[in-house]
């Protein structure tokens, strides 16, 4: 089984998260602590990069829902970019497309803001 | 290829194609085929029904198309419209007896009411889009512009196109159900993955917390919800044990619990509507109530609020959130159990460790004395209970017993008791009186613990060669000395028990220990002792004990003797105390 890997790179006032390998419910909680990371350090523009994440599961998808609210509510938002069609199409069967923006690249997610 | 197959045509029958006529009639065929290619390469049922109105259109100059579908029951919903108000667009009709051939609705004659709806939109030709012999929807056109009326052909032209346009409609249909079911089986495979995967990844989490996150997670993933909480019922209450959400503020969620015994009858998920016996939950904001079921009975529910995306709770999703709910059901019952098995483990191996420091505590062997017959024991109980005694030869002549109980049990108390010996020993070794050395013992006591931990404790020092001795007890059982006459003495001159003031002094008492003389030193494990009524053994039956038994034998067969005795009165009811005893004769 693959792992799985996030990584922060800060552009200006946007934090960007790029995800690797496999997020399943195995692996959620090294997500959750880096979202949960970014957040304490009270950036609320966040990107999360798909383009090496090769599977997500519904609990990975259940992270981007616990934190959406306090990000909002702090006038900020989580935009996702590259996803790959597989991740996409778990994204949407779920519904996802109507509650997140997503975008085909990462550039035009940070121009959201 | 088209064109090139008309083109050929052309020059193979040049010499019979003179009429415009026929021309004319070529050219209906290739707009035909050319429309059949269209429509059947297409599964994308509105550019179907978009040109299957809009080519007639074209070609015949018609201001007007409309296009309906039939639903059940002669319902006929308009999908389509062509020069005619949106407005119409998704109404529906009641189209009965529509005949199986085209018709002109200036010359059909009936009361039909929906002949009328079709004249007021000004729709002169309706065809019926016929699909293996049934109905599966009309198209109807405007008069011509030119004012013409259709001819026989040009009905005939359209005709054959809506035969090709319901075999292409058909397939759509089909095409869009199809993607319907296929959507909602990969929806359902997207639950088993998540059922399997959380199933898998709890079997390896083991603590309450861990397993409520990944409920969360896969909750919130697959529900779109992230306003929740869960109750779960901790030893015969109910207790908020997770929350999530703005909705749900840690005090709104301890409003539910006064819910939680009149939900417990539930056997499925409740969805919380305002005329429910439970619209107070949804004044909370509490749309759905999920159960969280382990062996038949509900011990724990999720509370769900609004999903994100403000649509409501599916039927389907039920099944998929019960069997989530009830699989972390049995994973937290099962942390629970092994936290027990934990628990347990380690208690034992504190006992263990409390048996151990307290074994090496106890002298190892009775020192051999002139004239005198020594005997102690100690059985400890299940807990450890803290019961100390010990015989210290200070010199040829002086021997010192001592005997304690130790408040509390286990380690704790196993550590005390080897506080006090320490103590004991090296103020022995220092030229005391027993009255000092019970104090200072106190003062170390009360320095080395908190108030609630005590000792009781006797000490009695004896010269052997002439019977004198001097004792102290600090609050300890009273030890019994039994004469040859059958006359008892006790021995009860001390003080305070140690560890509970910091400065006390001490009486001592004196006496003389004659040949035939029996001293009892016990703890109150014996007096204590309790039959399967709760009686205790007492000091009385000590006393009598000691009376019909302590002059015939020698200390080790008494000691032996009183242990059987305790057994046979406790009749197997187990016991929570130490007992121990230690017996000295004087030959």
């Amino acid at each position: 089984m693959n792992g799985f890997q996030v990584r922060h790179v800060a552009k200006d006032d946007v934090s960007i998260l790029y995800l690797s390998g496999f997020l399943d419910a195995h692996t959620v909680p090294q997500f959750e602590n880096a979202l949960e990371e970014v957040i304490k350090k009270k950036r609320y523009k966040i990107v999360v990069n798909f383009k090496d994440l090769d599977y997500i599961s519904s609990a990975g998808l259940g992270v981007f829902m616990g934190f959406i609210e306090e990000v909002r509510a702090n006038g900020g938002d989580i935009k996702l970019s590259n996803l790959s069609k597989r991740v996409y199409k778990v994204f949407d069967l779920l519904g996802f497309p109507a509650l997140f923006e997503i975008y085909d690249d990462e550039q035009e997610a940070c121009s959201k803001f | 290829m088209k064109l090139s197959y008309l083109g050929s045509f052309r020059e193979r029958h040049k010499n019979e194609l003179q009429s415009d006529e026929l021309d004319k009639r070529l050219l209906e065929l290739s707009a035909l085929f050319e429309l059949s290619q269209l429509l059947n390469s297409s599964l994308n049922l509105k550019s179907i029904l978009d040109n299957i109105l809009l080519i007639p259109m074209g070609r015949m100059m018609l201001s007007r198309g409309i296009g309906l579908l039939k639903k059940e029951n002669d319902q006929f919903k308009i999908v389509n419209v062509k020069g005619v108000s949106k407005d119409w667009l998704d109404k529906t009709v009641e189209i009965r007896n529509f005949p199986d051939e085209p018709l002109l609705v200036s010359e059909f004659e009936s009361d039909f009411k929906w002949v009328g709806f079709f004249k007021e939109l000004q729709i002169e030709l309706l065809l019926p889009l016929l699909f293996q012999d049934e109905n599966k929807g009309i198209i109807g056109f405007s008069r011509k512009l030119n004012a013409q009326p259709f001819t026989i052909d040009e009905i005939d032209f359209l005709s054959s196109l809506s035969n090709i346009a319901a075999q292409a409609i058909e397939n759509a249909l089909m095409f869009e159900q199809l993607k319907k079911l296929n959507r909602s089986l990969d929806q359902k495979i997207q639950e088993l993955n998540t059922l399997f995967e959380i199933g898998k990844e709890l079997n390896q989490i083991f603590d309450e917390p861990g397993i409520l996150k990944q409920l969360s997670f896969s909750l919130m993933g697959q529900m779109l919800v992230n306003q929740f909480f869960i109750v779960l019922r901790k030893k015969s209450e109910w207790q908020l044990a997770f929350n999530k959400g703005s909705l749900f503020p840690q005090a709104a969620c301890k409003k539910v619990l006064s819910f939680c015994d009149q939900l417990s009858s539930l056997k499925e998920p409740l969805m919380v509507h305002d005329e429910s016996d439970y619209s107070g939950l949804k004044k909370l904001k509490i749309q759905l109530v999920v159960p969280m079921d382990i062996k038949g009975k509900v011990e724990g529910f999720i509370f769900l609020g609004p999903r994100m995306d403000q649509k409501p709770y599916d039927q389907l999703q039920l099944e998929f959130i019960s069997t989530l709910a009830n699989i972390a059901m049995i994973s937290i019952e099962n942390s629970r159990l092994i936290q027990e098995t934990i628990e347990k483990e380690r208690l034992e191996e504190e006992l263990n460790i409390a048996r151990s420091i307290q074994d090496r505590l106890l002298p190892s062997g009775i020192p051999a004395v002139t004239d005198y017959d020594i005997h102690g024991l100690n059985i400890p109980s299940k807990q450890v209970g803290g019961d100390y005694f010990d015989i210290i030869r200070l010199n040829e002549e002086e021997i010192i017993f001592t005997i304690a109980d130790v408040s509390g049990k286990g380690t704790p108390a196993a550590l005390l008791m080897s506080n006090l010996q320490a103590g004991l020993h090296t103020l022995c070794d220092e030229h005391y009186t027993l009255a000092q050395i019970t104090s200072k013992l106190n003062q170390l006591i009360f320095r080395n613990t908190s108030v609630e931990h005590f000792i009781t404790f006797f000490i009695l020092k004896l010269n052997c060669p002439t019977g004198k001795f001097e004792y102290v007890n600090a609050g300890h059982n009273p030890p019994y000395i039994l004469h040859p006459d059958q006359s008892i003495t006790e021995l009860l001159t001390g003080g305070l028990i140690l560890g509970v003031m910091q400065n006390v002094s001490y009486e001592m008492g004196y006496g003389q220990f004659n040949r035939g003389d029996l001293l009892l030193m016990f703890t109150d494990g014996v007096t204590e002792c309790m039959d399967p009524d709760q009686n205790d053994f007492s000091e009385q039956r000590v006393i009598e004990f000691l009376k019909t038994h302590g002059n015939k034998l020698s200390s080790k067969a008494f000691n032996e003797l009183l242990v059987e005795r305790l057994d046979q009165f406790a009749g197997g009811f187990p016991q929570m105390d130490d007992i121990t005893l230690l017996t000295v004769k004087r030959l």
